[in-house]
C-alpha cells in the first residue's frame, strides 16, 4: 500500500512572483479598481472597495497592495483610533486602512475618488467650527 | 434624572458630536460597521444617515437558558465599551448580570420601561426558551415563556443573540430535555433578528439596535 512519503510532490517555482496575474482574486480587483476609475473620470462616479469582505487566498491581498503601491500623498487621520489614507500609484485610486484605540484594523478599503470622503471637512464640523471660533472672538456671544 | 431623559431625547449624532466625535470619526465608525456586517461600502451614507438620526432605544435584555457566554462577551467589548454601550448608544433598564436592582425591584424596572416606552423598545433575549416544564426555568417566579411573551408585546423588535436564542443551541440538542425552543419558534408578530453566533462583541450588536 502507498504511503505519504511515497506520494511525490513537485514545488514549481514561479518566475516573477510578484506580477497580479499570479493571484487569483487581485486580478479581478485590479479590472474593478481600472473599469471605477473610467467611471470617475467620465462621469465623475465615485466607487469604494471593501477589501474585507472579498475572499483572497494567500498571498492575495499582499499582492494587490504591493501591486498598487503608495503614490504622491499620504495622510494619517486621528479619529476614534487611527487611519492611514494614501494615493496609490494610480492618482485616484485612495488606499484607507482603519483602525481602532486598540491599534487593530477594523477596514480596509479602496476609494477611487479625487479626495477621499473622509478627508474632506465634514459640513456638521464646519458648523461646530463657525460655532467654536465665533465663540473665541466674541465670548459674549459664545454664552449667550 | 431630568438630565437623563434630557439625554435620552437626544439623537445619536447630537451625542456625538456633543462628546466630541467629529464627523470624520463617525464616518469611520459607519465604514467599519458596514464591513463587518458584509455591507456595501456604497450603503455607509445610509447607514450614517440613519444613525444621525437614532434615539437611545430602551433595551431590555432577558436571559432563559443559556450559558451567560453572549453577555461575557458584551462585557469584554472595546469598540464600543459596554460602558459606552448602556451609557450613550443604548438605555439599558433590564439585564439580570448587568443590573444593581433584583426581585421586586429589578422587575418594576422591566415592567417601568415596558410602560414608559410602549411599541418602542427593543427585547433583546439570550438563550432558549424551555416548553417542557414552566419550572424548567423560571425569574422571579415567572416561567420564562411567559416572561418573554408579556415583554415582547409591547416591544418594537426582538434581537436574538446567540445560537442558543437564535435557533435554541445547545439546550436544544438531542434529547432536548427541557423541550427548548428558539425565540422565533413563540414570536411570531414582531420582527426577529436573529445575530446568530453566540459570543459576538457589541460592535455587532450597536448596529443591530
Amino acid at each position: 500500500m502507498q504511503k505519504l512519503r511515497d506520494i511525490v510532490v513537485r514545488v514549481e517555482e514561479r518566475d516573477d512572483p510578484d506580477p497580479v496575474i499570479n493571484h487569483s482574486n487581485a486580478l479581478p480587483i485590479m479590472h474593478e479598481v481600472l473599469h471605477a476609475l473610467k467611471r470617475l473620470h467620465e462621469k465623475g462616479e465615485t466607487t469604494s472597495i471593501d477589501l474585507r469582505s472579498i475572499p483572497f487566498g494567500p498571498g492575495d491581498e499582499e499582492a494587490l497592495l504591493r501591486q498598487l503601491g503608495c503614490g504622491e500623498v499620504s495622510i494619517e487621520l486621528q479619529s476614534l483610533g487611527k487611519s492611514t489614507i494614501c494615493e496609490t500609484l494610480y492618482p485616484g485610486v485612495w488606499l484607507i486602512d482603519h483602525y481602532n484605540a486598540e491599534g487593530e484594523r477594523i477596514a480596509l478599503n479602496i476609494e477611487i475618488n479625487r479626495v477621499p470622503e473622509i478627508v474632506q471637512s465634514q459640513p456638521e464640523d464646519i458648523s461646530d467650527a463657525i460655532i467654536r471660533l465665533n465663540g473665541q472672538l466674541n465670548p459674549e456671544n459664545f454664552a449667550c | 434624572m431630568a438630565e437623563e431623559l434630557k439625554r435620552i431625547g437626544k439623537t445619536l449624532g447630537e451625542s456625538l458630536r456633543e462628546r466630541g466625535v467629529s464627523r470624520r470619526g463617525f464616518l469611520k465608525f459607519c465604514s467599519a460597521t458596514a464591513s463587518m456586517m458584509a455591507l456595501p461600502p456604497a450603503m455607509v451614507p445610509a447607514i450614517a444617515a440613519s444613525l444621525e438620526k437614532a434615539k437611545r432605544p430602551s433595551v431590555i435584555w432577558l436571559s432563559f437558558q443559556e450559558c451567560t457566554g453572549c453577555t461575557e462577551s458584551l462585557t469584554r467589548s472595546h469598540s464600543p465599551s459596554v460602558e459606552n454601550l448602556i451609557f450613550d448608544h443604548i438605555s439599558l433598564d433590564y439585564h439580570h448580570t448587568l443590573q444593581v436592582a433584583s426581585g421586586a425591584a429589578a422587575e418594576a424596572a422591566r415592567e417601568a420601561a415596558m410602560h414608559e416606552n410602549e411599541g418602542k423598545y427593543i427585547v433583546v433575549v439570550d438563550g432558549s426558551i424551555p416548553l417542557g416544564n414552566p419550572g424548567y426555568s423560571a425569574i422571579a417566579g415567572i416561567s420564562n415563556l411567559q416572561m418573554l411573551e408579556e415583554t415582547v408585546a409591547g416591544a418594537a423588535a426582538v434581537v436574538a443573540v446567540g445560537t442558543c436564542a437564535a435557533f435554541g443551541g445547545l439546550p436544544q440538542a438531542s434529547p432536548n430535555p427541557t423541550g427548548a425552543v428558539s425565540v422565533s419558534d413563540i414570536v411570531k408578530d414582531k420582527p426577529v433578528v436573529n445575530v446568530r453566533l453566540s459570543q459576538q462583541s457589541s460592535p455587532v450588536y450597536w448596529p443591530t439596535f
